[in-house]
């Protein structure tokens, strides 16, 4: 199935990306909305959670509003550099980003959160910093938890559909990923492409989930 | 002067805590049931609490004044803390987790100071081994060695007996006098057990409620709490002034 293989490259290179930045920020962010208490944290946290319970066509509403050719920073990026995301591969990156983000946003602040205070308690005694102890001391206790955060948060990316629909297109061979593919092979009738593709997938999706739930149990 | 001052006022959910004393030569325990405020004084001392009032000075450095709203973070006290829990970090290995208590020095000083600590506190042979490996009685030692490897002002031990089973015991408070003595710096203990407060205490603050009931030395200190003298338990006032007497 030689038309397979572009969407299933696409959503790898996607979802890795995706992940790539959702890791860099969502884990030091899950970090501080941990461990600090400020005036609004609630807030923010529920506002960079929010696309966890907001329909994926919401999300990419959103982005549309925000990064589109005339949106709120779209426009800008757009005079500044002359680029426009829509419909790009970057497009569908930065869908997958935002609907992975909570999970990962999620997971970072309950792993940080289980670690035990006397351990960071022990380690500030001792004459660490706070970046010596979160590098040190609760990064390394947490780990297995926020792998798990990332795993899911790579897969929830790989799957990504709504979103991505409504900001990158569904544009064979350039926009095109798994989801979008199997959509469209379902839609126009060509059930066996659709077939293999969704096996594939859900292979994929598994191993990722059963990969995920060893690291938590074994975190627990 | 070499040693810890106290004068701490705190309520806390109907709780009032509302002690003063200073630690006398050699080790200095505070005894009292569960709930009269001991750990609460260590946790003062140590950063993680906040007196509503009062003053805390180890060796002439003042740690914290309410009058002038000074205090010094936990990471700068600059004190060892072993809790009844020695809380050695799980991922670490034994000399990993002695090393991690002095971050300020060069990697080969590093080495060679943690290799004595290992030696002083014999538990070289566990250097590579992880803290789930090693029984409860070695996980105190390396606790107190990764307390005392960045050369602490003074020493907190809050109940460190606790979890010890009876042989373990009695070798943990001979090292513990031989570190008062190595090391030169004042000890505060936390304790309920009266045996372990004879055994080691040069000095005996007994708490109740929130209160001093008594302080002094440990033979006079628990003759009058048994009953067997006649004369009256010393008021503070009192106390602070034999104390003064006998540092003198």
């Amino acid at each position: 199935m030689a038309g397979a293989a572009f969407p299933l490259w696409l959503s790898i290179r996607v979802a890795l990306v995706s992940t790539l930045f959702v890791a860099a920020i969502g884990i030091p962010a899950g970090y501080l909305l941990a461990g600090k208490n400020f005036r609004g944290k609630e807030v923010l946290d529920a506002a960079l959670t929010m696309p966890l319970v907001l329909p994926p066509t919401v999300a990419g509403y959103f982005l549309i509003v925000i990064f589109g050719r005339f949106g709120l920073l779209g426009q800008y990026i757009y005079s500044i550099c002359g680029f426009n995301i829509m419909f790009t591969w970057y497009a569908a990156a930065l869908a997958s980003f935002v609907v992975a983000f909570p999970l990962m946003i999620r997971t970072a602040r309950a792993a940080v959160e289980s670690v035990d205070l006397k351990f960071v308690n022990a380690s500030r005694l001792l004459g660490h910093g706070e970046l010596a102890t979160a590098l040190k001391v609760v990064l390394p206790l947490a780990r297995k938890s926020i792998l798990a955060g990332v795993i899911l948060s790579f897969a929830r990316g790989i799957g990504e559909f709504g979103a991505t629909l409504m900001l990158a297109g569904n544009i064979p061979g350039k926009t095109q990923t798994m989801p979008l593919a199997i959509y469209t092979a379902a839609a126009g009738g060509d059930w066996k492409s659709a077939e293999y593709m969704v096996i594939l997938f859900t292979l994929l999706s598994g191993v990722a989930l059963y990969a995920a739930n060893k690291l938590t149990r074994k975190s627990a | 002067m070499k040693g810890i001052s106290v004068n701490l006022f705190k309520k806390v959910h109907g709780f009032t805590l509302d002690v003063g004393w200073q630690s006398a030569e050699g080790i200095t325990v505070i005894f009292g049931h569960s709930g009269s405020g001991k750990s609460t004084t260590l946790d003062m001392i140590a950063g993680f609490q906040l007196p509503d009032s009062g003053a805390i000075t180890v060796n002439d450095k003042k740690l914290f004044e309410s009058a002038s709203g000074l205090n010094i973070p936990v990471k700068k006290r600059g004190l060892g803390y072993v809790s009844q829990d020695p809380a050695l970090f799980p991922h670490m290995s034994v000399r990993q987790n002695i090393a991690y208590g002095h971050p300020k020095l060069d990697k080969a000083s590093l080495k060679r100071t943690t290799d004595e600590m290992l030696h002083v506190f014999g538990v070289e042979k566990l250097e590579h081994s992880r803290p789930a490996q090693i029984s409860g009685g070695q996980k105190k030692r390396v606790a107190l060695a990764r307390a005392l490897i960045g050369q602490p002002a003074a020493l907190l031990l809050d109940e460190p007996f606790s979890g010890l089973d009876h042989p373990s015991r009695a070798g943990f408070g001979k090292l513990l006098i031989e570190i008062r003595e190595k090391f030169g710096i004042p000890v505060l203990m936390v304790t309920h057990n009266a045996a372990e407060a004879m055994e080691l205490a040069g000095k005996v603050i007994v708490y109740s409620n929130g209160k001093i009931e008594i302080a002094g030395e440990p033979r006079e200190v628990f003759a009058a709490l048994s009953g067997q003298t006649a004369h009256r338990p010393p008021t503070l006032g009192s106390l602070s002034r034999s104390t003064h007497r006998r540092s003198s």
